[in-house]
């Protein structure tokens, strides 16, 4: 597997290594790396942990793709201060200063974090081909903008993704075996609580997927999306919905209480005041209590309030006191 | 009143391989153990701060309502600064009333980080160490990197 090293100046090194190795081991090739810096100076970091030289990788559930934190202490000062003896362990700190402690010295600057993810990470905050399945039916990708997961997707990236060789293996799998995007949903419990009857359907529509697999078609809706809120200044909203089919419901968007929700409901029961709310809402008051919200009662009460949001309600539900 | 485990669960486990994949540059971030909602973390000492060199280690635990509400983070390691009290606890806006949903533990780590470049004497945990800042600069920062060297360097 291949590990990622990355020093405190930002330099990032990638490292070949097996789960068995020690991380002594590790260090080693780090050193090697490092124009032989003394294996005693290296700390490495992972996942909160300062990893122990005598330990196997494996103890630390590093595993492929990952990033280990390198940090590189040594007789120097660090720069703000006069350098000391350069060879010894005495610092210029007061007399009484334990020995034992050397002074850190810390390259360079703490560096910029982040900076654009790669593929790989982007894919996976995506939650995999759970985002194809809002992208394509929903046009949720706005919507769920704010859930920071999912970036708001641009033609661009759309493209840049689509040019990934993993990605396109990915879509070829995916549109030979429709089997596997259900079995792909369906292993994802959060992303199964948002689908509506009419997603599932669309899922398991070979020609729904030969669409969300198709690059050419997704650009199109992409570009179409990106207009269609240019178009509407900015708002959020299923408004590629009538490409993907009407299955806008399932993906909502928590933080869209406060945007004009027209376009983003499902099905626009709230003007159809006849019908008792709890039959209205009946998909809404499914949906709050698969969340947990067991107060029938306040549920409709809420769901009321808000003409059917269910974001909105849980917002207002989250923040009430418990009625309990 | 509480949210499903599971969307909680799948939201910690997100952010988990976000942390794991692309962590910040001087942040890392993980389960202690089997448990998601109890987190480690160590902070590296901004180079442009007194407290470059140290490795800082943090507790991290998510609340059921996550993230609704913000986590909690402690210091575990002591550290000289006005805005972290000797029990660990630290006082920034955004892990109290300032708190955002769309806000990630990889973000949190960093405004912990540049707390520690820039501490803010006008809201301090530990006054003395406030009007140290204040008035006498230099020694604060000698102060805290003896600290620094003492309690961070291991």
């Amino acid at each position: 597997m291949q590990v990622t090293i990355k020093s405190s100046d930002g330099s990032k090194h990638q490292v070949d290594v097996e789960e068995a190795d020690t991380v002594l081991m590790l260090k080693t090739r780090v050193s090697e790396l490092l124009d032989n810096t003394p294996v005693a100076s290296l700390r490495l970091i992972y996942a909160g942990r300062i990893l122990k030289d005598a330990d196997a990788l494996s103890v630390y559930k590093i595993a492929d793709g990952n990033t280990i934190h390198l940090v590189k202490s040594g007789p120097k000062k660090p720069a703000a201060a006069p350098a000391a003896s350069a060879a010894g362990a005495i610092s210029d700190g007061p007399p009484q200063e334990p020995t034992t402690q050397q002074p850190q010295q810390q390259p360079s600057a703490t560096g910029g974090a982040g900076g654009m993810p790669d593929m790989a990470s982007l894919l996976s905050s995506m939650g995999g081909m759970g985002g194809m399945g809002g992208m394509g039916g929903t046009g949720g990708m706005g919507g769920m903008g704010g859930m920071d997961f999912m970036p708001q997707m641009t033609p661009e990236m759309l493209e840049q993704m689509y040019s990934n060789p993993m990605v396109q293996q990915m879509m070829q799998q995916v549109s030979s075996n429709p089997e596997l995007m259900r079995s792909m949903v369906e292993s994802n419990p959060a992303l199964q609580q948002r689908l509506t009857p009419q997603m599932r359907e669309m899922l398991a529509d070979p020609g729904f997927m030969r669409m969300v697999t198709n690059p050419d078609i997704m650009r199109a809706t992409a570009q179409l999306q990106a207009a269609v809120q240019r178009a509407q200044g900015g708002n959020n909203g299923g408004s590629s919905a009538p490409i993907g089919g009407g299955g806008g419901g399932g993906i909502y968007n928590p933080w869209a209480a406060s945007a004009p929700m027209a376009s983003a409901q499902p099905d626009p029961p709230a003007q159809d005041s006849a019908v008792p709310p709890a039959e209205r809402f009946a998909t809404e008051l499914q949906q709050l209590r698969d969340m947990g919200f067991f107060d029938e009662a306040q549920n409709i009460r809420v769901l009321t309030r808000t003409q059917g949001n269910v974001s909105a309600a849980i917002e207002i539900l989250l923040t009430s006191p418990p009625s309990m | 009143m509480l949210l499903t485990t599971r969307r909680v669960g799948f939201r910690i486990q997100k952010e988990l391989a976000e942390i794991s994949l692309d962590p910040p540059s001087n942040c890392s971030a993980g389960p202690k153990g089997d448990n998601l909602y109890d987190w480690v973390s160590t902070i590296v000492g901004p180079s442009d701060s007194p407290y470059g060199g140290g490795v800082f280690f943090l507790d991290i635990h998510f609340p059921q309502e996550y993230p609704f509400k913000p986590p909690k983070i402690i210091f575990r390691t002591r550290i000289y600064h006005c805005n972290i009290n000797s029990q660990g606890q630290i006082c920034l806006d955004i892990l109290k009333d300032n708190w955002s949903p769309a806000l990630t533990i990889s973000k949190v780590l960093l405004s912990i980080c540049s707390l520690l470049t820039d501490p803010n004497p006008h809201d301090p945990l530990v006054h003395s160490i406030a009007n140290q800042l204040m008035n006498d600069r230099k020694e604060h920062d000698n102060t805290a990197k003896e600290w620094t060297k003492r309690y961070a360097c291991c």
